[in-house]
């Protein structure tokens, strides 16, 4: 070979050379690494960016479930749906986006959908089957159904956990509600007595003493003809009686609302501890 | 084409490759061109990718601070400190490393963690190697106690060296439109309403004073009159229930009342002083 071509070749590669290397970073493969390195991160929507760039020359199953599975855990759950959807003729990972559907249809609170189709095709997965009758059973704690046979809803979950399961069904199905009405005609009875009855029984006391005492106070401000006294002392009995009646009904209200919140918490703290009885994430 | 011209090519090709750039340095350059037209979210994703690309960790220092920078920008103080932290790590010289960690005082005093600035101040404060930058650390140690509301503490910081009188006025000002709280929870003791009406709530002083002297008088002509039960019991249930809640008042009104001076000062600063900020 001439030198002239000789050096022409090297000039050309030369040339060439920085600019593949250039290149090199955005490259498909390098896209996939680095979506893969934000992904580890928790930089969820950055790795989806780069994921989707990378899914513009190549055609990754794995690569598309992980973009479902970010979407998921930034809690988007219908991009994740659509997502999940698109792999559930993938040969390797269908039973896993079949799972990822109703995963995310349980937790965006469809829980309709859950108890209708995802027992049925195409979004069963016998791979799944114990974990997806879980969920399904989990939604009987968190929705406001009452017609539930607690043992049967228990018995898919593992030993250790049926008992508390136990616990907070009965707790759903019978909480240990007051009645506002009947908190409220015990007090215009008995001033204070709607609070007792709530449980709040220093502020029944207190409405009970402050009623009676100004009621005292007032009747013998009016028999010993202190006319001005007499009258500021009924406006305070009033005052007191009315805030008695008032403040059972509120009572009640508070009473209930403390009772719904410590049982939304008490099935947050025991679904979180033992993650949704999900399994293990794969990636 | 004779050989001389294909020496003159292969010449011009080995100069262009070496006067060219680097792969990570053209995507530091295009990472910063995105921070310099403030796309925060994309700037960081390309500092990011530098990071992940450089195996020699050259941008290291570079790379975290501007990541932090972009955070900070968009308000995420907490992922800006963490960066910021990286960076300081990095940072191979004395100047880089002061930068970044009053980078981090600054980034505590935006998001309000005005104490851990300070103590971060009182550690660099006492560096050997930062005694040339103590008036830096003074400036800054101003703001933090400008932004707790402590304006006398602020004044004396900006007025140790020059500079700083500017913010030291606005301080000196900031200190003089407050109001005191033990001042105010004092004269509520002494003359039920008195603290409401020293921090300007007139109408709440005189009704609070109304019931407190009713109440009282009510408690003292029953005590005259012998009647011991009606005394104690007016005494304890009214008179000493509006009294309690007349101190607790002026004290609520006077903390409200200061925020909201606090609040006007920062807001005035934010849009005239030309100074640095945090």
């Amino acid at each position: 070979m001439p030198a002239g071509k000789i050096l022409m070749m090297f000039a050309i590669f030369l040339s060439l050379g920085p600019l593949i290397y250039s290149q090199d970073i955005h490259s498909p493969e390098n896209r996939l690494k680095f979506g893969n390195q934000l992904y580890s991160e928790k930089d969820y929507l950055r790795a989806i960016g780069e994921y989707n760039e990378y899914l513009k020359t190549n055609d990754n199953d794995t690569v598309r479930y992980k973009i479902a599975e970010a979407y998921f855990r930034m809690d988007k759950y219908p991009q994740a749906e659509d997502n999940y959807k698109s792999l559930f003729s993938s040969y390797t990972l269908q039973d896993e986006a079949k799972f990822g559907l109703i995963k995310a249809t349980f937790f965006r609170g469809d829980f309709d959908f859950l108890r209708q189709y995802s027992l049925k095709s195409p979004y069963f997965t016998p791979k799944y089957e114990m974990e997806i009758k879980r969920l399904i059973n989990i939604t009987y704690l968190l929705d406001t159904s009452t017609n539930i046979e607690p043992l049967k809803v228990v018995a898919v979950f593992p030993s250790d956990a049926q008992t508390t399961m136990l616990d907070l069904l009965e707790m759903k199905l019978h909480p240990n509600y007051k009645d506002p009405t009947l908190a409220t005609v015990l007090s215009v009875f008995v001033p204070g007595l709607g609070k007792a009855y709530c449980k709040q029984y220093t502020d029944g006391i207190i409405a009970f003493v402050g009623t009676g005492l100004s009621i005292i106070f007032a009747v013998n401000n009016f028999n010993s003809g202190s006319v001005f006294k007499g009258t500021v002392f009924t406006g305070l009995a009033a005052f007191f009686y009315g805030g008695s009646i008032y403040g059972s009904a509120a009572a009640a209200q508070n009473y209930n609302a403390g009772i719904k919140f410590n049982f939304e918490n008490g099935v947050k703290v025991f679904l979180n501890s033992n993650n949704y009885f999900l399994p293990k994430d794969r990636f | 084409m004779n050989v001389k011209k294909l020496l003159g090519i292969l010449i011009f090709c080995c100069f262009s490759i070496l006067k060219g750039q680097s792969p990570l340095e053209a995507q530091f350059q295009a990472a910063e061109k995105l921070f310099q037209s403030e796309s925060y979210f994309d700037a960081i994703t390309e500092y990011k990718r530098l990071l992940f690309f450089d195996s020699k960790k050259q941008y290291s220092y570079e790379g975290n601070f501007k990541i932090a920078m972009c955070y900070k920008m968009g308000a995420k103080f907490d992922d800006a400190v963490f960066y910021f932290a990286k960076a300081e790590i990095a940072a191979s010289n004395p100047d880089d490393k002061f930068t970044t960690a009053m980078q981090i005082v600054r980034t505590n005093i935006l998001r309000r963690t005005c104490s851990r600035a300070l103590e971060l101040l009182d550690i660099y404060g006492k560096e050997p190697a930062y005694k040339s930058k103590l008036d830096e650390i003074m400036y800054w140690r101003g703001w933090a106690y400008m932004f707790t509301g402590d304006f006398e503490n602020a004044a004396n910081r900006f007025g140790s060296f020059s500079g700083g009188e500017e913010l030291k006025k606005l301080c000196l000002q900031g200190s003089d439109e407050k109001y005191s709280v033990s001042f105010a929870k004092i004269l509520s003791f002494i003359i039920p309403g008195a603290g409401q009406i020293y921090t300007g709530e007139i109408l709440s002083g005189i009704l609070s004073f109304g019931w407190n002297v009713l109440f009282g008088y009510m408690t003292v002509g029953a005590f005259a009159d012998n009647r011991i039960l009606d005394g104690t019991l007016i005494g304890g249930l009214l008179f000493l229930r509006f009294y309690r809640g007349n101190v607790q008042n002026a004290e609520k009104f006077a903390l409200n009342k200061n925020l909201d001076i606090i609040n006007k000062i920062l807001k005035y600063i934010q849009s005239n002083y030309k100074g640095i900020k945090p």
